[in-house]
């Protein structure tokens, strides 16, 4: 949590739009604030979010995932050869997918290999390859003469395998689009046109693929606000809100200027949000809404 | 002439005349002027007798030392013993003077792997402290030195185990857990002797083959690989000689196709006898979760007449956004109250339990839910009031769209993930004990995670997102104090009392932060 990375984070914020008046509560205490502004500050965690159990969620930039997946996971098993994992994936559906199961969860006669202590306990083969070779001929698996090379693929495959399922961040998000199109055509000129159109957004479903393109329309980010800052005296300051919190504004104004101010109570704090209309709909959409709106979208190439 | 030279020792090296030594019966005390154990003492409210910094004289307080550990944020909560400060990250901990936040020895392991996440702390016995390491190592410690005295292995770290828990020590019984993030591992709870490191007992958060309850699972397969990793300390009832603690969620994580059935003891408000680990009752908050909505925060004990009777009673603030009141002698269910909004559930059943949609189950094009995995609240320290009696915690506010992404007969691991499309403010709530009613909501931004202390001087302190610690009454949550430590509290704030004078310790990032009242 080094300085530059967390002041890129305080650039960060979120509005509580309509969503936020349904979903959070009432007798709030910010002095001096209208009762429809209160709003967020930028979290101060770093940029592993790491702040609730065991769950870790890591950024998009690759090298920053690489850092940050080390300081999570020291000694993590590395990524396999790829040419290696494919190969030796084909060999293990062709030889071991019958009984373990054709992703090696287990099947009818053979056990689960993303759960098996000896697999787990394996490092390059050392453990793996003896069993390949000698069988488990009381327990029914037949002995296997491959070799070394396709051995050494088939440990490649599992190790490959164990790792893409603990990292949930490699999982692979299905199709998206699988609403009804003229629905969400029909749901986005109701609720979407007072600020976008068809033509506005042609192209983003080429922009953004699949799931992501859901993701950006419910929550586009970036910064948003612009707010009004009128002190006792009538002298108001407009600019885009920079921070917020219980004792403090601040904002940029229209010259580029550092502005900030102590929350009295006779001050007032005004925040109009672009992106409120994302917001509000996060406590409205249902799930077929969501569905048909993303199908729709898939519609502008 | 040897009288007169004592005398000058005692005025000039206190410390050096109160050994490190913690005496288990000291735990059973409520909590004053040391701060022996996770929660301060076994009844996780949270709650400290000591009133010398109050609600008319918190303005005043003054900051007296800080220490920079130059590491990660300090999740733990500190431990203050015989004038000492302990506290911990993975792999690394620390023992500073109370008084001054001098080091007084570090210590460090060399990791052989295991997730670093977090670490909730140490635990003391006698002179000897104990922690895990996120290699699954219980590690025992001279308290005064920081001297290594044994290592033992509470977990297999292949099969990706790992250590964050701080242990409770219940007389001779040293209780630790290892967590589970994503493999499909079987949770579970260890008692360990505190002299000799032997394994007395091994309680497992899913039944064994047959027994009540595995029923629950459809297979055994899915049963004895079905997580309810035990993170956080538990709380301790002598009287009733009952250990109280949450369990996580099943495994997989979001995938429940392979482990269709509630899936006990996951998700479970559980009580046991630490001498035995023998189970007493189970409560299951989260009847088949599919959100990673763990049931491990922090089961507060308390005491209210309720229909003018005076009940034992144990409350919990769950992730899944419910507040739960249950009679901590029989587990008997009091009451359910929902304290955050959430879209996942349609009611709730004869027994009190969330019914969940199952439109809100993971889905291959997304789920819309609220909360996120994050939950509306997680491993922050709540506190109680007995004066208010109110319980506070720390609410979260976000929505996801879960996705299964393993849609076969048999997921592994996590099998979905979810993505967060709102991040809403965070909030101190104060919750009726007997009622479950929201008194009061005090919003603080949002990313805010830390705990809450409160006192008998009409305090609560906790944090905001803002890198602000706020000092807040009880009884309406106004503001009384801040301070911009401008960086994230990631613990709970506590409090302790050397020299007869009262200290505040806060944690913001890797840095520790000391307050008292000027000298009279």
């Amino acid at each position: 949590l080094k300085g530059t990375k967390r002041e890129g984070l305080l650039f960060e914020y979120r509005a509580r739009g309509e969503a936020g008046n349904v979903l959070s509560s009432r007798a709030v205490f910010i002095p001096g604030m209208l009762a429809i502004v209160i709003l967020s500050v930028a979290p101060l965690t770093a940029q592993v979010k790491d702040d609730h159990n065991g769950r870790v969620s890591l950024p998009a930039n690759k090298a920053r995932e690489d850092d940050s997946l080390h300081s999570i996971y020291p000694k993590l098993t590395p990524n396999q050869n790829p040419a290696a994992a494919a190969r030796g994936r084909q060999l293990y559906e062709a030889n071991c997918g019958f009984c373990h199961g054709k992703d090696a969860t287990g099947g009818n006669s053979g056990p689960d290999l993303l759960r098996s202590v000896l697999v787990n306990h394996d490092e390059k083969g050392e453990l793996i390859e003896p069993v390949i070779r000698e069988g488990r001929v009381d327990k029914g698996m037949p002995k296997f003469s491959l070799p070394n090379s396709q051995v050494s693929d088939l440990v490649a495959f599992l190790h490959q395998r164990n790792r893409d399922a603990r990292l949930r961040f490699t999982y692979k998000i299905p199709d998206v689009a699988t609403g009804d199109a003229a629905a969400g055509k029909i749901y986005f000129e109701s609720h979407c046109n007072i600020c976008h159109s068809s033509q506005d957004l042609a192209g983003i479903a080429a922009k953004y693929p699949g799931d992501e393109l859901q993701q950006r329309w419910l929550d586009p980010g970036g910064r948003s606000a612009e707010v009004t800052v009128t002190l006792p005296s009538g002298q108001k300051t407009v600019g885009t809100l920079q921070h917020l919190d219980e004792f403090n504004v601040s904002l940029y104004d229209a010259e580029g200027n550092y502005r900030s101010f102590a929350l009295t109570p006779e001050a007032k704090v005004e925040i109009q949000d672009r992106l409120d209309g994302h917001h509000k709909l996060i406590g409205q959409l249902s799930d077929k809404n969501m569905h048909d709106v993303t199908t729709y979208l898939e519609t502008l190439k | 002439v040897r009288g007169f030279f004592r005398l000058i020792v005692v005025v000039l090296f206190p410390v050096s005349l109160a050994a490190q030594n913690l005496d288990p019966r000291d735990l059973v005390r409520s909590l004053g002027s040391i701060w022996p154990t996770y929660n301060g003492d076994y009844s996780g409210r949270r709650f400290s007798q000591l009133s010398q910094i109050n609600a008319s004289n918190v303005q005043n307080l003054r900051l007296v030392w800080t220490y920079d550990s130059g590491t990660l944020p300090i999740k733990a909560t500190p431990l203050m013993v015989d004038g000492l400060i302990y506290f911990s990250v993975p792999d690394k901990a620390w023992a500073v003077d109370a008084r001054s936040g001098r080091l007084i020895w570090h210590w460090e392991t060399k990791t052989r792997g295991g997730t670093h996440i977090g670490h909730r702390g140490v635990a003391m016995y006698g002179k000897w402290l104990f922690l895990v390491t996120p290699d699954d190592y219980l590690v025992s410690l001279e308290a005064a030195t920081g001297k290594e005295r044994w290592r033992i292995e509470i977990a297999d770290l292949k099969l990706d185990y790992f250590s964050t828990v701080a242990p409770v020590i219940i007389r001779n019984h040293v209780l630790v857990s290892p967590s589970i993030e994503s493999t499909d591992n079987r949770g579970y709870l260890d008692s360990y002797d505190p002299e000799t490191g032997k394994l007395q007992w091994r309680w497992y958060s899913t039944p064994d083959a047959g027994a009540p309850g595995a029923e629950t699972w459809p297979n055994d397969e899915a049963r004895s690989h079905g997580g309810g990793a035990i993170w956080i300390p538990g709380t301790y009832d002598p009287e009733l000689n009952l250990y109280y603690f949450g369990t996580a969620n099943p495994q997989p994580v979001m995938a429940g196709q392979g482990r269709l059935g509630n899936n006990l003891w996951a998700n479970s408000i559980v009580a046991l006898n630490p001498d035995t680990g023998k189970m007493a009752w189970y409560y299951q908050t989260t009847p088949h979760d599919t959100h990673d909505w763990d049931s491990a925060e922090t089961p507060v004990l308390f005491e209210a007449e309720l229909d003018g009777e005076k009940r034992k009673l144990l409350a919990q603030a769950n992730r899944n956004g419910y507040f739960f009141v249950l009679d901590r002698a029989t587990g008997e269910h009091i009451l359910t109250s929902a304290f955050a909004v959430n879209n996942w559930a349609k009611g709730l059943d004869a027994k009190g339990r969330p019914i969940r949609d199952v439109a809100k189950d993971p889905q291959p094009a997304g789920a819309l839910v609220i909360p996120s995995e994050d939950g509306a609240t997680n491993w922050f320290p709540p506190s109680f009031d007995p004066e208010t009696g109110l319980f506070y915690v720390r609410v979260t506010r976000s929505a996801a769209v879960f996705y299964l992404t393993d849609t076969s007969d048999k997921p592994e691991a996590w099998g979905g993930i979810d993505k967060t499309v709102w991040r809403g403010p965070s909030s101190i709530e104060a919750i009726d004990g007997k009622t479950g009613k929201i008194v009061w909501d005090h919003t603080t931004g949002v990313g805010a995670v830390s705990g809450i202390l409160t006192t008998e001087g009409r305090l609560l302190f906790g944090g905001d997102g803002s890198g602000n610690a706020l000092a807040l009454d009880p009884s309406t949550g106004r503001t009384l104090w801040h301070v911009n430590l401008n960086d994230a509290m990631f613990n709970a704030p506590v409090t302790y009392e050397v020299d007869n004078r009262q200290y505040l310790l806060l944690a913001a990032g890797g840095k520790l932060f000391a307050f008292t009242l000027p000298e009279p």
